[in-house]
């Protein structure tokens, strides 16, 4: 079992993470929103792999970082803690680990000592005919299998030894059923997060969407996960295509998200932070009040944690 | 281990709805590619009659679409319905992507190149506004700091040798329409045809600001620029090349 209570010695002498609050995932729309809200957020999520240039595997000067983001962050900083959501870990991919990538995020987590990371369980490098990796286009859903557990587990491993701090992973969004897998979702994200002392990043709207399009019902998921690994929530909209619910961050939370959350909050003793997304497109729709609005209701909900704990 | 063949079936298959429709109709001409155990076939051949496999074909697309649409609106824009069909083609000749925007657009806009040195694109617009929107990108992802700074110390040392090459934060494009109301139209979203007025006009792009600069300049101050981008400039007096370096246009050549 996870446990961000348990001594450090058994999570390879890291000290439990501080409870952060509501964060705010960036995106392109944000820097002004940033700016004059930051009141509205206690932390603020990032994607690392937006704030730079990734030259591919191989090239003298793989990274480049990108100066106008940067700034942002630098800015954002020094008054708010920084968490990081990466992207491109790929931690799924039956092909290699990528290194040059992790050392990357170790450099950006010695900049902004971030209280843990996450990336999403799935994989998005694929090898191709070339030899090399590259993008499969999408994060595509891992199969729940004893040899993928296998492989994420000690892919972990790696990562924890060289960034010491909580590592999280995310329950993916899947569009088909792929049949004859060794274990439910379930059953795999209990035994990743005991095999492997990662935590759990519980995307509550990739949840729903799972729900919905494959017809289970998601308070029960909820009652079979062991929620005591879950430091940290994501919580986010979507909308209908092509007769499915995708996760396309379309805006504000649906009401179900938010009866979800209500119903995970008081069985997650190890929360340490809820955050919202959205995707940057949406901003328009939503404004400043818009996005204030939901982390307004997610901050009532984190309150309620609160007086739990 | 057989994990690598399937997954490499699956972002085939998520790659290309053709694919997936000979999968459902052939199995066995698709699967052979592929170095699979019986259950990844039985899975691959069960998941293509799934609903959700469309969905992640088209959010494949939506995803390669997107640096493309966000990147060069206009490009797209003039590309109207031609567009699915070009990228389409562009991602069958570049599947191996690793999906960085600014390498995504650069690929595309040397796509889209060759498609209208080839034939296949033949609105004369589209090729200006092509050029403008690949500036825009490198300045968009170009360190413009470090830039400055490295450039600051160069200046010093290089000054005296005379030779000079464009500054590297400024770019010179030829439009043969009238560029200030093609961009507005553009910008508007406004439906070919556009009535535009025809001739040679110049277009300067500085991006040494926060904000990139769009003007236009005089059609021989335009010609020299872009003879000393492609480096056939006639020899320049010392006053000349004084001048186009204090003016921010050219820096020396180390």
């Amino acid at each position: 079992m996870f446990d961000v209570n348990d001594s450090a010695a058994a999570r390879g002498g890291v000290c439990s993470p501080p409870a952060l609050g509501v964060g705010l995932l960036y995106n392109a729309a944000l820097p002004e929103f940033v700016r004059s809200n930051l009141d509205s957020f206690d932390y603020l999520g990032i994607i690392p792999d937006t704030f730079w240039l990734d030259r591919g595997p191989g090239h003298p000067q793989r990274y480049e970082e990108l100066e106008f983001w940067i700034e942002t962050l630098d800015w954002v900083a020094a008054s708010r803690p920084i968490v990081s959501h990466n992207i491109g870990l790929s931690i799924g991919n039956a092909g290699s680990l990528d290194l040059s990538y992790l050392e990357q995020l170790a450099l950006f987590y010695n900049r902004y000592q971030f209280p843990w990371h996450s990336d999403h369980l799935s994989f998005v490098q694929v090898r191709g005919a070339s030899g090399d990796d590259h993008n499969a286009g999408l994060a595509v859903a891992i199969p729940y299998d004893k040899e993928m557990l296998e492989l994420v587990a000690a892919r972990v491993a790696v990562v924890k030894e060289k960034i010491p701090i909580p590592f999280l992973l995310e329950n993916s969004v899947y569009f088909v059923d792929i049949p004859e897998q060794d274990m439910p979702e379930t059953e795999f994200l209990n035994r990743l997060t005991q095999s492997s002392q990662c935590g759990l990043l519980l995307d509550l709207h990739n949840l729903y969407a799972n729900a919905r399009n494959h017809g289970f019902d998601a308070f029960t998921f909820l009652d079979l996960v062991d929620l005591t690994s879950v430091v940290e929530i994501h919580i986010a909209g979507g909308d209908e295509f092509a007769g499915m619910y995708t996760d396309s961050h379309a805006g504000p939370c649906p009401e179900p998200v938010w009866e979800l959350l209500d119903y995970a909050i008081p069985r997650t003793p190890n929360l340490r932070g809820i955050t919202f997304e959205f995707h940057f497109s949406y901003y328009g729709l939503m404004g400043e009040a818009g996005v204030r609005a939901q982390l307004n209701r997610a901050r009532a909900a984190w309150a309620r944690r609160s007086s739990r704990n | 281990m057989t994990m690598q063949g399937f997954q490499k079936a699956m972002c085939d298959l998520v790659a290309s709805p053709d694919l997936c429709m000979l999968l459902q109709e052939s199995p066995q001409q698709v699967l052979e590619r592929y170095d699979l155990s019986d259950r990844d076939r039985r899975r691959l051949v069960e998941v293509v009659q799934q609903p959700g496999m469309f969905v992640n074909c088209s959010l494949y697309r939506a995803n390669r679409l997107s640096p493309l649409y966000n990147l060069m609106p206009h490009t797209c824009f003039l590309l109207n319905e031609a567009l699915l069909d070009e990228a389409t083609e562009f991602w069958n000749v570049f599947d191996e992507s690793r999906l960085q925007y600014n390498e995504e657009v650069e690929k595309f806009g040397n796509f889209l190149r060759r498609r209208i040195e080839l034939g296949f694109l033949k609105d004369p617009i589209l090729a200006e506004v092509l050029e403008y929107e690949l500036a825009l990108n490198e300045f968009r992802y170009t360190p413009r700091l470090d830039v400055l700074s490295r450039l600051e110390v160069r200046n010093l040392v290089a000054r005296e040798n005379k030779l000079i090459r464009l500054h590297p934060l400024v770019r010179v494009l030829l439009f043969r329409h009238e560029p200030k109301r093609l961009l507005e139209f553009l910008e508007e979203r406004r439906p070919l045809p556009y009535e535009l007025a025809e001739g040679e006009f110049w277009v300067l792009l500085d991006g040494k600001g926060e904000e990139v600069v769009t003007k236009l300049i005089d059609s021989g101050v335009g010609r020299l620029l872009k003879a000393i981008e492609a480096g056939t400039a006639q020899s320049l007096s010392a006053d000349d090349v004084e001048m186009l370096i204090e003016a921010g246009l050219t820096v020396p050549l180390t």
